[in-house]
């Protein structure tokens, strides 16, 4: 079959000992990173572009791969341990990961995340090899009233998620919404809500407000509670899962892969809504559903799976299309530009070193990944042995210095701290962060694709309709919402009978 | 201009290099300023240039910059840094830029949207004339594409059609304050053709946007990914926005010759510039290394061979390139 001759030669390209090298430092850089909070692939990469421009073109993309992916291992470590979400994509394990550390079960909580996004990763780069071709013609069908739908069916599934209340989760959601519109009018590019100061013409940055949010804002939490209160949670057991945590989790696991994988094709998808979709489908099909937020594992494997699964499918849309699906990979476009090669639907044929390397490079790092992460995990909850005081001032700095090195901008720093109380005055009114930060992702995506449907079809709402992938969405979503309410009403009268009968007893 | 107000720097930088002669170390601290930046005009350049880049990295302003920093540095012996800063579309960049002391240690990608456009409609302290031109890197311009299924096989059929049905025809556009997007304003105004702009994030969202069928058409910054996809027959190119046909598309009219003489001005520039008032010695230092690299095979396979001109533009030139600019977007951009 022609995908193995091709694997053939991409192995003998990846195995050569420089690009053996160049996996190793991408996946060691990438997990370091992704541990430390407000470093995220995007500013790292950044950072290196000036470095890869003197390398060999394989070994640099396949060792800005490496970061990349290896991010998203490192980046879960500090969403378990110490609710710091490293990159969009871990917000959604911070619900039921950091709940899983403060049970002592810090140990299983990660192991079960690399060993999920080890899964998560191989079945999507086998996807990549033998399906990348088919699925980047789907991938261009998705236009702007598609992805309307796909953004509301998303800020459905966020206020859905959120462990509280769903009226306090849909007051966050508009929060973030609303925060989201700062900035310059996508459609018109006049200033909004920017009040005269010029940082604010671009919008919030998204880093600086997740990490105020949940990092800061927690930072300052934990600060409050005492010494011997902390002490209980550095108590360390068993890396490795239980029979039960891998029986209870295997599902999650499973299906995470092939929901990040989908996604992670679709052009501007990717990370956070696999991440979001896999947890709002583990916690809508388990049985005891309140478990989730209270950690539950499935709720730290399915998304771990499907970001992991995400961020490998994100590279079909990129080699295939040329089509860039995130900040990262839009970056890697730009090293390959850089060496004078152009991503494209020409690729395959004119660089198969390139791309049959770089995809068998990604079957190395991920072994890679694993065998450094079972082991390293140990050393990682050291951290939490770490006095509250001092690993929150040091985890305050790497904040600081993270996020000034996404913009080069001082005022982001600003943004970490005011954001950062905030958070904190959330924790303590039991409001949860997740819904916001993530409508302030959707929003700006949601609010461009509206207009541009709105100006593609002259202000007629009938484009949703004729549009297939919306129609579903949409459908789907119609359904669902009357389904739901019937049976929350069922449920309500069934409720009001028992208590009726034992009243009638006493 | 530029030469007046470095001749006014220099005749305040006279009296305390005079009296700092005799107590250099001491009184230099205070009129370090105009010392230092004499004796750095003699060695320019003696330390490490930052050379910030007012987009995100990645995109093809940041691959101009490598490109020629790692000539520059070669050439001059000192290393340049790349900075991006991205925020508030590239202003905070610009104004930074704006305000660094003018010794040739600061530079900057000056273009048509950070540096023209943006002050005119946000409240931004800096306008052109805060900064010193040296010259042009790279310019692309902008074409009008169409998919391969497209019923418009030229522009001829793609403009009769927008003129039958005004508004009816959907225009990706690289974003709302571009010079694609005022273009296609003009074409509006002034030819009373009417298209409907869809401004997007970037080529790649636009891409997609006329693989998927989406919009009818692209008005799109010529660059490496666009030519892939003109080669492999994915894009049909109807015109293109620059005063003269391109090279590269011999067959392509330019919008001029369709009847739109006005419609030049669609032309991304990729200049460098530094703050207002450097020494013209640094700047003619600059400038002839600029000159020397654009015509460097190495700097021109990582561009592009079209978008590097031919006939290396110095700081003259490109002053009078952005001052047409400010004039042709004034009048529709331009705040009260």
């Amino acid at each position: 079959m022609d995908a193995f001759n091709n694997l053939g030669l991409g192995f003998s390209v990846a195995f050569e000992p420089m690009n053996l090298l160049f996996v190793f430092v991408g996946v060691v850089i990438g997990t370091a990173i992704g541990v430390l909070p407000g470093l995220g692939p995007t500013a790292t990469i950044a950072l290196l572009l000036p470095i890869t421009y003197t390398m060999d073109a394989t070994s640099a993309v396949i060792m800005l791969a490496g970061i990349y992916y290896g991010s998203m291992y490192g980046g879960t470590i500090t969403s378990v341990l110490l609710r710091i979400p490293g990159e969009a994509a871990s917000v959604v394990t911070t619900f039921d990961g950091y709940q899983m550390t403060k049970q002592g079960r810090a140990g299983p909580a990660l192991g079960i995340s690399a060993i999920g996004s080890f899964i998560g990763g191989t079945v999507a780069i086998i996807g990549l090899t033998f399906l990348a071709p088919l699925l980047a013609q789907v991938a261009v069908a998705v236009g702007p009233a598609s992805y309307v739908a796909i953004m509301v069916l998303g800020l459905f599934l966020v206020t859905s998620l959120g462990t509280g209340s769903t009226m306090k989760s849909l007051c966050m959601a508009a929060i973030g919404l609303l925060l989201s519109t700062v900035g310059q009018d996508p459609i018109t590019g006049t200033a909004r809500f920017t009040f005269g100061i010029p940082s604010l013409l671009g919008g919030f940055d998204f880093v600086a407000i997740a990490m105020g949010l949940f990092g800061v804002g927690q930072l300052l939490h934990s600060l409050e509670r005492t010494e011997k209160a902390q002490a209980i949670t550095t108590k360390i057991k068993n890396i490795w899962p239980s029979r039960k945590d891998f029986r209870d989790s295997s599902g999650a696991i499973a299906r995470g892969s092939l929901l990040g994988f989908v996604i992670g094709v679709l052009p501007g998808g990717g990370g956070v809504i696999s991440s979001l979709a896999s947890y709002a489908l583990e916690k809508r099909r388990a049985k005891d559903p309140s478990r989730f937020g209270k950690g539950a594992i499935e709720g730290v494997a399915g998304p771990e799976t499907a970001n992991n699964a995400s961020s490998t499918s994100a590279f079909i849309p990129l080699l295939i299309l040329g089509i860039p699906s995130n900040v990262v990979l839009a970056m890697l476009y730009g090293a390959l530009l850089l060496q004078g090669i152009t991503p494209g639907p020409s690729l395959i044929e004119d660089r198969p070193d390139i791309f049959w390397g770089v995809i068998a490079s990604m079957y190395i790092g991920n072994v890679m990944l694993v065998i450094l992460n079972i082991p390293l995990i140990g050393i990682f909850i050291q951290m939490l042995r770490v006095r509250t005081g001092i690993l929150a001032t040091f985890a305050l700095m790497v904040v600081m210095v993270g996020v000034y090195s996404i913009n080069n901008n001082p005022f982001d720093m600003w943004v970490v701290l005011i954001f950062g109380v905030f958070g904190w005055i959330m924790i303590k009114t039991g409001f949860d962060p997740g819904p916001l930060v993530l409508a302030f992702i959707l929003g700006p995506i949601l609010e461009r694709s509206f207009r541009q449907s709105m100006l593609i079809s002259d202000g007629s709402f009938g484009i949703f309709v004729t549009d297939p992938i919306s129609a579903t969405i949409f459908g789907v979503l119609a359904v669902f919402l009357t389904y739901s309410f019937i049976s929350r009403r069922r449920r309500a009268k069934a409720a009001a009978a028992p208590a009726r009968a034992g009243a009638d007893a006493q | 201009m530029t030469m007046r107000s470095a001749l006014k720097k220099n005749t305040v930088v006279f009296l305390p290099a005079l009296a700092g002669l005799a107590m250099m170390g001491l009184v230099g601290c205070s009129a370090s300023g105009s010392v230092g930046a004499q004796e750095a005009e003699a060695g320019y350049p003696s330390k490490p240039v930052t050379f910030v880049v007012p987009f995100a990295a990645g995109g093809p302003s940041t691959v101009t910059a490598l490109a020629f920093a790692s000539c520059l540095e070669a050439g001059l012996g000192q290393t340049f840094v790349i900075e991006n800063q991205p925020g508030g579309s590239g202003g905070l960049a610009m104004q930074d830029v704006s305000s660094a002391k003018p010794d040739g240690y600061t530079l900057t990608l000056g273009t048509n949207g950070p540096l023209v456009m943006n002050p005119m409609i946000n409240q931004l302290n800096y306008g052109i004339e805060d900064f010193t031109s040296v010259g042009v890197m790279a310019q692309m311009p902008t074409v009008l594409v169409v998919g391969e299924d497209s019923p418009y096989e030229s522009a001829d059929e793609f403009f009769a059609a927008a003129e039958k049905n005004p508004g009816k025809l959907s225009v990706a556009i690289p974003g709302a304050t571009t010079s694609a997007a005022i273009e296609l304003q003009r074409l509006h105004e002034e030819y009373d053709i009417e298209v409907t702009a869809v401004p997007a994030v970037g080529n790649a969202e636009m891409t997609t946007s006329l693989l998927g069928g989406h919009v009818d058409a692209l008005f799109i910054t010529d660059h490496q990914d666009v030519q892939s996809r003109i080669e492999d027959g994915s894009f049909v190119p109807l015109a293109v926005s620059s005063p003269e046909r391109a090279d590269w598309y011999a067959d392509v009219p330019t919008l001029a010759e369709q009847g739109y003489p006005e419609l030049v001005n669609a032309v991304s520039v990729f200049g460098v510039v530094g703050p207002k008032g450097m020494p013209d010695s640094i700047v003619s230092t600059l400038e002839s290394q600029l000159k020397t690299c654009s015509e460097d095979s190495t700097v021109i396979d990582q561009i592009g061979e079209m978008f590097v001109p031919a006939e290396f533009s110095g700081a003259a030139a490109l002053d009078g390139v952005f001052a047409d600019m400010q004039k042709l977007y004034e009048p529709i951009l331009g705040q009260e």
